[in-house]
């Protein structure tokens, strides 16, 4: 046997490995007898990388930003609309005439679940319409997604001849998981688009201060003589009094009045608001001034008549260029001047059909 | 005109109101190719919303619950595939609401949503208004046009009034509307006869 010596060896290393188990936990482990050397316990090991954290689905954001602003905008008509009803003196839970002689019950408010299966399934579809892959078979996709589910769902509910045929998830599988997922994303949402309205504001507040004809606006504003009448009586309303305590407590709004206040085009109009006292509530009043409200009315419609009178004008203009390359293609002769003008777009009712 | 003026007034009217001729240039091919892309946004828009809106009602309302519960024994069965009859109905939805949209807009005003955002207006070759036929006839004639490798479309670009086999068909043509003027010798007999 001249492999005993082998066999001995192992049978030691196995007995010292068992002593070690009923041992570990008070005392240290003994060296074992190997008679091979011996490796070392602990092998460094180096330290993996974090895990990148995954990019931003721009999509999705939206989405979320999206249901958020939704959510969020319910909730506050929720809030307002309470506050409104006190105001005008309602009482809930009142049956109306005919509820009352029909013994119909007042139902309760409506069942979350339809809310969260719609938002399930808002982020559910908004998941399958990413693009991605071959843009042909991603458009099928999308086609199929919308218009060949519906028809797909349908044939889901008749019997066909052959039995192996793969039916359709079912409609309350899905209802299930859009509800589940609604609830998830209900909350992500409404937080994501707290935190963006806020950044936003935080953003666009400063921006709109620092703008050379915002600043001029508000000078002009602020100058004008029916300025201090609508100070006092907009001073004289609670809400107003409130809005502004609020804006002022802001730091974002002593931000934006410190831009102001160091403009050039401003130092008059602070010399001038000083001894008013009515600044800030010249600053809530701005947004809601109809000449202001009007006269971005008037810029916009004048700016989008005016791009769209350039987009023809080029229209036109590439017209005659595709007609030009084309005849030289076709080794026509250029057209000499434009096709003769249709006569008449509108006739006398004489020769109306 | 001569014919009007021969022609005795009604008892009790004096003058006759009209609105006059206006000249206004053929449309060409990029402008129509624009405000055809546009339309086609808008029908595609349409038929994706509409898919949602059937998607989700379909799956939520139990309306496939019910067909199992209806048709569960009955032997209910279709000689086709499942992908066949999606596709078709795709397809005919997708035909028949491009059918409906063109034709309602040509026969109601001349222009489509593209065209009238790109300022052009579908006439007769007279002139006048299109009847129903007209706007039928114009909007099946696109199947030759697009059939025949869109030959039928690209024939504006060579075309004496930038016609296209449909406007053949139909005996239509496309103008631009915005930068129609009236006709200024018309206005000159016109204002002669009222003096």
């Amino acid at each position: 046997m001249a492999k005993q010596p082998n066999f001995d060896a192992a049978k030691r290393q196995l007995d010292a490995a068992l002593n070690r188990l009923d041992t570990a936990d008070t005392q240290p482990d003994p060296l074992p007898a190997w008679d091979e050397p011996q490796r070392p316990a602990w092998v460094a090991v180096p330290e993996a990388p974090a895990p990148a954290p995954l990019p931003v689905q721009a999509s999705e954001a939206l989405t979320r930003l999206l249901i958020g602003a939704v959510v969020l905008g319910l909730d506050g008509l929720g809030a307002q609309a309470g506050r409104w009803e006190r105001a005008a003196g309602l009482e809930r839970g009142i049956p109306t005439p005919n509820q009352a002689g029909l013994d119909i019950p007042v139902r309760a408010p409506g069942d979350p679940r339809f809310r969260h299966g719609l938002i399930g399934w808002v982020f559910e579809t908004e998941q399958e319409l990413r693009p991605q892959g071959n843009p042909l078979q991603w458009l099928r996709g999308v086609a199929g997604h919308f218009s060949g589910s519906v028809f797909s769902a349908v044939l889901d509910g008749l019997p066909r001849f052959v039995p192996n045929m793969q039916r359709a998830e079912s409609g309350e599988q899905d209802t299930a998981r859009w509800v589940a997922r609604g609830q998830l994303e209900e909350q992500r949402s409404r937080a994501f688009a707290s935190a963006a309205i806020d950044d936003m504001l935080n953003q666009a507040i400063p921006y709109l201060a620092s703008q050379r004809g915002v600043q001029q606006a508000v000078s002009a504003l602020v100058r004008s003589p029916a300025m201090d009448d609508a100070i006092v009586v907009l001073a004289r309303r609670e809400g107003v009094r409130q809005a502004v305590a609020e804006l002022v407590r802001s730091p974002v709004m002593e931000d934006a009045v410190t831009t102001l206040v160091r403009s050039p085009a401003m130092e008059d109009a602070v010399t001038y608001l000083v001894g008013t006292k009515a600044m800030d509530e010249a600053i809530s009043t701005l947004a809601h001034s109809p000449a202001l409200v009007e006269l971005v009315h008037t810029q916009s419609s004048s700016i989008a008549d005016a791009v769209v009178e350039e987009v023809r004008e080029r229209a036109v203009s590439a017209d005659i260029f595709a007609e030009r390359l084309a005849r030289r293609l076709l080794r026509r002769p250029p057209r000499a001047k434009l096709p003769p003008e249709a006569h008449g777009l509108f006739v006398s009712r004489s020769r109306q059909r | 005109m001569q014919q009007d003026q021969a022609k005795p007034l009604p008892p009790g009217v004096t003058r006759v109101a009209r609105i006059s001729p206006i000249y206004a240039r053929y449309a060409g091919f990029v402008s129509r190719v624009l405000a055809m892309l546009v339309d086609l946004l808008i029908i595609g828009a349409v038929l994706i919303a509409g898919g949602i809106a059937i998607d989700f009602f379909v799956r939520t309302s139990g309306l496939t619950q019910l067909l199992r519960l209806l048709s569960n024994g009955r032997g209910w069965a279709l000689p086709v595939s499942a992908f066949f009859v999606s596709t078709s109905f795709e397809l005919i939805m997708t035909l028949s609401f491009s059918y409906l949209y063109f034709a309602f807009f040509y026969l109601f005003g001349g222009a489509t949503l593209g065209k009238y955002l790109f300022g052009l207006r579908v006439v007769s070759a007279d002139g006048r208004r299109l009847t129903s036929t007209q706007a039928a006839l114009r909007v099946l004639g696109y199947a030759p046009s697009a059939l025949a490798l869109y030959f039928g479309f690209f024939a504006v670009l060579v075309d004496d009034k930038r016609r296209g086999w449909h406007d053949r068909i139909a005996r239509t043509v496309v103008v631009h509307s915005w930068k129609a003027q009236p006709d200024e010798e018309f206005l000159r007999r016109e204002i002669a006869q009222l003096n």
